[in-house]
């Protein structure tokens, strides 16, 4: 009775991740306002895979994993096992300030991982954007026509790897620090190069909790306002958020109960994690990356909760 | 909602009479808009002119507070729907729900007041005690109250009329939010509420029945009110405060344009689907969000979105200028200087105690602008920073002279070198994720010099 509805003109594109064509996007109202509008595709849960053994990973997440961590195939099969909907491997082994390593073992885990698995396969490189573009638009190249996921692609490095993106068919993600209009301009230049809208992901910069979460939030919903609102198609493409790596590198999530008792249980990342991924799923996430796969499965939960079916009984509330 | 001059000129009289003070009905508006002046001042004001007026000015969703002295709260007095558009005002209370029969009611009353951090130089706590009468003894609940009342917690008590009527004489300066008036109570429930000049949980089932009961509770000269609309999902919960928040926005119903209260247990009763649940509210539009219960692990993140999500967007949350000592730093310790954008200190600091070495921080003030904004301004250069260094006072506090700058600033280096001729400076990595490497390295190359 007492209902407003906001006018939405625009909508998002509908995106076809991975091999088996996985639907994000879509959307023609904010999240999860089913009274208002519809979205097709439920947000996509990912969980983290590295490339070697996560040395620097809290024992909390570590745990979860417990010795699949040392294999990253089975470190993914277990990934799958818990409900992650896409596997988002991280190329720690290139970083020029680690290992240093070149394409050959990449390239070799990613053919395993395709094989193996049949969820959308997101690589994240090591935001070096040369070593990335170098390690990504290898990749690229070796793996045509199999819809892999490559970020972060930054304008740094967006002139070497988009025309590969684009002529083998991958989906790229575009990567801008938490800024409407940089994101703009980079969908701008990734079409430019030839990539179509419906093959890039906004990528809008993750702040962790506690640490600039509410500027990513922000420009999220800006973000959300100019595709819905303002029917930008440019900006009217679906968000992914690496979460898991901003909760997991703060010193909040991490501590134990035994150094910091004030903390309390050592289950506290996982709630950073699940409280965070509400908030940007509610600001327009389209995809999550997470660390923990307990946290995909409260976020798993959430989702379905607001996606039940007993929507007449909402009337009453509008 | 603020008004403006020329809105404010249509209820006067505009007898330009001057008794105000001003020169025309017109002048005396404009002041009253820019708020130079009261209302009283003009005394020619007819009642009716003085009531559209109240009506007109006041803000979408009413203000009200609750608890007094430490535990006093303001709810409400929100105007936008995103928080970009300016900011969200008042933190939703978090709460936790007792029943005064528990046997461990006083453990449980001490060990929420425990919780607490420090942040930013702000205490994060929890505000509130949901307290319901299930002993059915006003002698009891009125102890349980009492002593969440002096642990500085802001009181919502749930009871029958009766048993409110008994212990409000005792309990009514602690403004407690009573709770709660529904369909068949209402009346005697306003009656309290206006005898004890007390805030009031309004309770209905969906929006037009929160409506109706409100809109008979401000007849009878109840206005502070807090809204519970029953919802049974978090689903609902969405979609119930959506609608509520756009109804006092963009269609100014007074009506429902006031706080909402949310119970994080609709959810489910685990932990996790609290903190889901909470976490909602928080984003979208509860004033107060009732828990089963606190506990540090799941209130921290709460907390810690809490202050994210209600800082105000235009203006960055700055840390004070100083030396910042981590992990108890010696003479011999290494000096970092940054900017005081809180976000900045919180990274640099956090990845200076992952590292595990003692360090100086010295945080420069730039008015809350981080590296590169601060040093594109002029804020954050070599003579500045000089300056800074200078009169900080670290120089008191080391035996070297050698300073670690942001490398996103490198560029300054010859010039900070001018300003600071007896120091080295060193340029530090970009990114805050290098710096325990850097300092790894940084004591390897101390230990092979000494
Ligand atoms: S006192 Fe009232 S009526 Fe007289 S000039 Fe001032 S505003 Fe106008």
């Amino acid at each position: 009775m007492a209902f407003k509805p906001l006018a939405c003109n625009g909508k998002t594109a509908v995106e076809y991740l991975g091999e088996k064509s996985c639907p994000v996007g879509g959307d023609n109202c904010f999240s999860f306002h089913f009274f208002e509008g519809a979205r097709p595709s439920q947000p996509l849960l990912a969980l983290e895979v590295w490339d070697i053994y996560p040395r620097e990973w809290p024992d909390v997440c570590c745990q979860a994993y417990g010795r699949n961590l040392s294999s990253p195939l089975d470190w993914a099969a277990a990934a799958l096992a818990a409900g992650a909907q896409a596997i988002a491997l991280q190329l720690k082994s290139i970083d020029p300030n680690g290992l240093d390593a070149g394409p050959e073992p990449a390239l070799g885990l990613v053919g395993e991982l395709l094989d193996k698995i049949d969820v959308p396969l997101i690589v994240w490189g090591c935001d070096n954007a040369e070593k990335d573009a170098l390690v990504l638009s290898t990749l690229a190249a070796r793996y045509a026509g199999r819809k892999l996921i490559l970020g972060p692609v930054e304008e740094a490095n967006h002139k070497r790897l988009a025309p590969l993106a684009a002529e083998y068919g991958h989906t790229i993600c575009a990567t801008t620090p938490i800024d409407v209009n940089l994101a703009k301009q980079l969908n701008i230049l990734l079409q430019n190069q030839g990539v179509p809208l419906e093959k890039i992901l906004i990528d809008p910069t993750t702040g962790g909790l506690g640490y600039g979460l509410e500027y990513t939030y922000s420009v999220m919903e800006r973000l959300r306002i100019a595709a819905l609102q303002q029917n930008d198609q440019v900006l009217a493409l679906p968000l992914i958020c690496h979460l898991g790596k901003e909760i997991w590198k703060s010193k909040e999530a991490r501590q134990l109960r035994e150094e910091a008792p004030e903390m309390g249980e050592d289950n506290r990342g996982v709630f950073m994690e699940i409280s965070a991924g509400v908030s940007l799923l509610l600001a327009g996430a389209n995809i999550l990356v997470l660390g923990h796969p307990q946290s995909l499965r409260g976020l798993r939960d959430f989702i379905d909760l607001l996606f039940s079916p007993a929507q007449a009984e909402n009337e009453l509330w509008l | 909602m603020a008004l403006s001059g020329i809105q404010i000129f249509s209820f006067l009289p505009k007898s330009n009479c001057k008794e105000c003070g001003a020169a025309t009905c017109l002048a005396f508006a404009m002041n009253l808009a820019a708020n130079k002046v009261q209302l009283e001042q003009c005394p020619h004001l007819t009642p009716e002119a003085r009531n559209s007026l109240a009506q007109a000015s006041a803000p979408p969703i009413r203000r009200v507070e609750v608890g007094t002295g430490p535990a006093r709260a303001v709810l409400g007095e929100e105007t936008v729907l995103f928080r970009h558009e300016k900011t969200f005002n008042h933190p939703p209370l978090l709460a936790a729900g007792l029943e005064d029969n528990r046997p461990d009611w006083e453990n449980r009353l001490n060990s929420w007041r425990e919780q607490q951090w420090e942040r930013v130089g702000l205490s994060l706590r929890p505000e509130m005690v949901f307290l319901t009468c299930a002993s059915q003894e006003a002698g009891q609940f009125q102890a349980v109250a009492q002593k969440a009342a002096e642990l500085d917690f802001a009181l919502a008590l749930q009871g029958s009329a009766e048993i409110l009527a008994q212990v409000l004489p005792s309990l009514a300066s602690a403004r407690p939010l009573l709770c709660a008036a529904q369909e068949d109570n209402w009346e005697i429930m306003a009656d309290l509420a206006l005898q004890y000049r007390c805030p009031l949980l309004l309770r209905g089932r969906g929006t037009e029945a929160l409506a109706g009961l409100s809109g008979k509770l401000r007849q009878r000269g109840g206005q502070d009110l807090v809204l519970d609309a029953q919802t049974r999902t978090l689903a609902q919960t969405l979609a119930s405060n959506v609608t509520l928040r756009r109804a006092a926005l963009l269609d100014k119903n007074q009506g429902l344009g006031l706080p909402i209260i949310n119970f994080a247990s609709v959810a489910g009763g685990d932990p996790a689907a609290e903190v889901m649940a909470a976490s909602l509210m928080i984003c979208k539009y509860a004033s107060i969000i009732v828990l089963s219960d606190f506990k540090r692990e799941s209130l921290f993140p709460l907390l810690l979105l809490r202050l994210n999500l209600f800082t105000d967007p235009q203006r960055p949350m700055t840390m004070p200028q100083g030396i910042y000592p981590i992990g108890n730093p010696g003479p011999d310790s290494p000096v970092f200087v940054t900017t005081n954008f809180s976000l900045t200190y919180f990274i640099v600091n956090g990845e200076i105690e992952n590292a595990r070495y003692p360090a100086w921080l010295l945080i420069m003030d730039t008015e809350g602008l981080s590296v590169l904004t601060a040093w594109a301004a002029g804020k954050f250069v070599g003579d500045t920073i000089g300056a800074f260094v200078k009169k900080s006072g670290i120089e008191e506090k080391i035996k070297h002279r050698q300073i670690i700058i942001p490398g996103y600033v490198s560029g300054i280096k010859s010039e900070l070198k001018e300003a600071l001729p007896d120091w080295r400076i060193t340029v530090g990595p970009r990114e805050a994720s290098r710096v325990p490497q850097f300092l790894r390295e940084w004591n390897l190359q101390q230990n092979d010099a000494n």
